[in-house]
């Protein structure tokens, strides 16, 4: 769920832009210093980013309705690669699809980023860690980073709704903070299962054919990349 | 001999003995076919000679010095390697800043890169599209594209992994006239990898022979193509007039000094077959008047 | 299907055009102003000029008026939805009243002026967008932004993206056109059938994800053959030759950061 132009005021839209590129920032650098020491890293990025972005793209069927909805793909990134270097790949598919597909928009992609891009990591990201902690299976724990993760996404995007719409007279900001949540419930709840369930399949399918991979990059406790990669 | 590799082995992570004691020597400025089936390691040897893979055991010279007297930089300006799938080479958005990339890394120049670049997808014949994104070329455009990144380094040997799997025939017609006028005018030592059988008499100078891990035969085309037996067992055959000639000899009494491998070969043979038996044949006649 | 407009735009942005072959700085300078000005300025004149210009650069250059309207749709009715909540929501001077069951709903003219602004930038925004994504290849926009200082990394990570998709997304339909062939995607309106499906889609993703990531590994192996020294972008042939010179632009720029702050 992305916001479009024209729905924030110029303060918020800045200010989201603000909020958003200290994340981002710490991102960049951690790209930078990771593809020093290992010279693999940035054409493997970009292909993890080109295919989570495939994935983000697929419909996935929605039980009985017989449609598809498309998931958000930023807790598969975080539990992959971690939220900081997820937010950029989060922030790269924001800007392709505003630009390919009109979802989104520019003065609202810091807004955008935050929500998806940061939100959508960190909590993913959280929950898988705290999850694999406490000893649930690696199927449970993305699946609930997936179903948490694209929740967190959705009250973000209500809030940062509430706080950018021009004002209204007589409309206060929990009233319309809730009237956004309601509006989007019936669409978004189902949703964020299938985030979960899509999240959880999915690394439980590369754990099972290629858990070289997952240890790789440190999903799996195993040798890391660095270990892998530097004879090469 | 400007690239040699001396009882060179590879074992993989899982165990896997990739290459046994293998020996390779390439003089310069021949055209030289590694012939191999699937999984018999080509591949394997060519990362390990390009650098991509540390062997086990073993020795590679490169112009007679030692691998490790290289710097990265000093050691792709002599081997260029093109991979067997272009897509998993040509990662820049563009053609022309794809082939750019290596003169780039090289820290040459900017005008230098650009006559660089123009002038390998000159040479490749695709200069018409050096501003076009990747996608929209044509699998064949692609290897040519693929061909000219590594042009563009100058190097003096290329190895090239079945650079034609995958291609139609005008398609395998053409990269290989494209090989070969490289090894010709550019002087460039050619080393490519193949299964096509029947294209290794065509184009190459020497052939080797890898299976399993092992260069069982090396030599002219000729002479390892003597060899039958040795040649089927390693999951190969002859080239098809070769089989041709063959059964020929053995069931239709042909006459033959030794086996034809091009079509050109093959065609001198049966055209002096025939007029051996149409003089037999105008003989009988005389006799019978 | 989304792969097609992926397909369209980039290769609307392909042709040549007097917008393509314009300076995509000057584009992106363009474009960001636009959109400033649409969202940073009350009332909705400046917005319907900003359409209005976005609209004739985009039917002088020639494109489909299908895919225009394919774009313009969506966000039409989305912002027509907020015109309708606007025109109800916002208290003031009273334009009509509407009875429907019993429920009588009051329409302001605040609220009219409110909804229609906010619709006129909706539209405003998303016409500048599109103006910019058919107009500039994504290879360009990238170095522009690399131009505009926007951290290298961030913009290699996007082309490669951009690069790898159309190879990741043909392979990603073999295989899915593989399962469909072995009956992996069933009808979803049953239970058993939409558990197939979503295993299935599952399965195409994990699968997906695995190519990529040998992929990787390949295309690192046919870097690092080229000397690749850790930098992609730094390697760019690029060539501005068809741009004005960069003390225009940055002045351009200069100008129109003066004016968005003296507006204010």
């Amino acid at each position: 769920m992305h916001i479009q132009d024209g729905f924030l005021v110029a303060k918020w839209a800045i200010g989201w832009y603000g909020a958003a590129s200290v994340f981002v920032a710490k991102g960049v650098y951690d790209i930078a210093q990771r593809s020093k020491k290992i010279l693999m890293f940035k054409p493997l990025l970009g292909l993890i980013s080109a295919a989570v972005f495939f994935m983000s793209l697929l419909p996935i069927p929605v039980p009985i309705l017989g449609t598809s909805s498309h998931p958000a793909g930023t807790p598969m990134a975080a539990i992959l690669v971690g939220p900081f270097i997820s937010t950029i790949l989060g922030l790269v598919a924001l800007l392709l699809q505003a630009l390919f597909f009109a979802h989104g928009g520019l003065t609202t992609l810091g807004a955008n980023v935050f929500s998806m891009g940061i939100v959508g990591s960190f909590a993913g990201y959280g929950i898988f860690r705290l999850g694999r902690k406490i000893g649930l299976s690696l199927w449970l724990a993305a699946c609930l980073a997936g179903i948490i993760g694209d929740l967190a996404v959705y009250l973000t995007t209500t809030l940062e709704l509430a706080l950018g719409k021009p004002d209204i007279q007589g409309v206060s900001l929990a009233e319309s903070f809730f009237g956004f949540l309601a509006l989007f419930m019936p669409t978004q709840l189902p949703l964020a299962l299938l985030e979960g369930l899509v999240t959880g399949g999915m690394v439980s399918y590369i754990a099972k054919v290629r858990p070289d991979i997952l240890k790789t990059l440190g999903v799996l406790e195993g040798p890391d990349l660095e270990v892998n990669h530097n004879e090469g | 001999m400007i690239l040699e590799a001396h009882r060179v082995q590879y074992t993989y992570g899982d165990g896997t003995q990739a290459l046994n004691d293998v020996d390779l020597d390439i003089p310069k400025g021949q055209f030289t076919i590694l012939l191999g089936p699937n999984g018999s390691g080509k591949t394997t040897l060519f990362k390990v000679i390009t650098g991509l893979l540390k062997p086990g055991k073993g020795e590679i010279r490169v112009a007679g010095k030692p691998f490790n007297q290289f710097s990265k930089e000093q050691l792709y300006r002599q081997i260029g390697f093109v991979f067997q799938d272009p897509n998993d080479q040509l990662f820049a958005p563009t053609v022309g800043e794809d082939v750019a990339f290596g003169p780039v890394n090289l820290k040459l120049p900017p005008a230098e890169v650009k006559t660089r670049v123009e002038d390998a997808l000159g040479k490749v014949g695709i200069l018409h599209l050096i501003n076009k994104p990747i996608h929209y070329l044509s699998y064949g455009q692609k290897k040519r594209a693929a061909v000219a990144g590594v042009l563009a380094m100058k190097p003096e040997i290329m190895i090239l992994d079945e650079p034609t799997a995958g291609l139609d025939p005008g398609g395998i017609r053409e990269i290989m006239r494209l090989l070969v006028k490289l090894n010709k005018d550019a002087n460039i030592t050619m080393l490519m990898a193949t299964h096509d059988v029947d294209l290794v008499p065509l184009y190459a100078d020497r052939i080797f022979i890898l299976y399993e891990g092992e260069m069982l035969l090396s030599g002219p085309p000729r002479e390892v193509f003597a060899q039958k037996e040795t040649i089927r067992n390693a999951q190969l055959r002859l080239p098809r007039v070769a089989h041709l000639a063959e059964i020929l000899v053995k069931k239709d009494r042909l006459v033959a000094d030794s086996l034809p491998l091009t079509i050109g070969e093959a065609r001198r043979m049966v055209v002096s077959a025939l007029q051996g038996e149409k003089g037999q044949r105008e003989g009988k006649t005389n006799a019978g008047l | 299907m989304v792969k097609d407009s992926y397909i369209l735009v980039d290769a609307l942005a392909q042709r040549d055009n007097v917008l393509t072959r314009m300076d995509a700085r000057l584009k992106v300078i363009l474009s960001v102003a636009a959109l400033a000005v649409v969202i940073g300025l009350p009332g909705f004149t400046f917005s319907l000029g900003v359409l209005a210009a976005a609209w004739a650069a985009i039917l002088a250059v020639r494109i489909p008026l299908r895919f225009i309207i394919g774009r313009t749709l969506p966000p039409l009715a989305l912002s027509l939805v907020v015109l309708g909540l606007m025109l109800f929501l916002q208290n003031g001077q009273p334009l009509f009243t509407l009875e429907i069951a019993g429920f009588k709903l009051t329409g302001y003219k605040e609220g009219l002026i409110l909804g229609s602004t906010i619709l006129l930038r909706i539209n405003a925004s998303v016409s500048v967008l599109m103006f910019l994504s058919v107009t500039t290849p994504v290879h360009e926009l990238g170095y522009a932004l690399v131009w505009f200082r926007v951290p290298k990394v961030i913009v290699e990570i996007l082309l490669l993206t951009y690069r790898y998709l159309f190879v990741l997304w043909d392979e990603g339909m073999r295989i899915r056109q593989a399962q469909t062939l072995r009956l992996g995607y069933p009808k979803w309106n049953s239970p058993a059938g939409w558990r197939l499906a979503l295993k299935s889609t599952c399965t195409l993703m994990a699968m997906v994800f695995i190519r990529a990531y040998d992929r990787a590994e390949c295309t690192f192996s046919a870097m690092q053959v080229r000397a690749y020294n850790g930098e992609i972008t730094g390697s760019n042939y690029t060539n501005w030759k068809r741009m004005p010179n960069h003390y225009l632009i940055s002045g351009l720029f200069v100008a129109i950061v003066i004016i968005i702050l003296g507006v204010y």
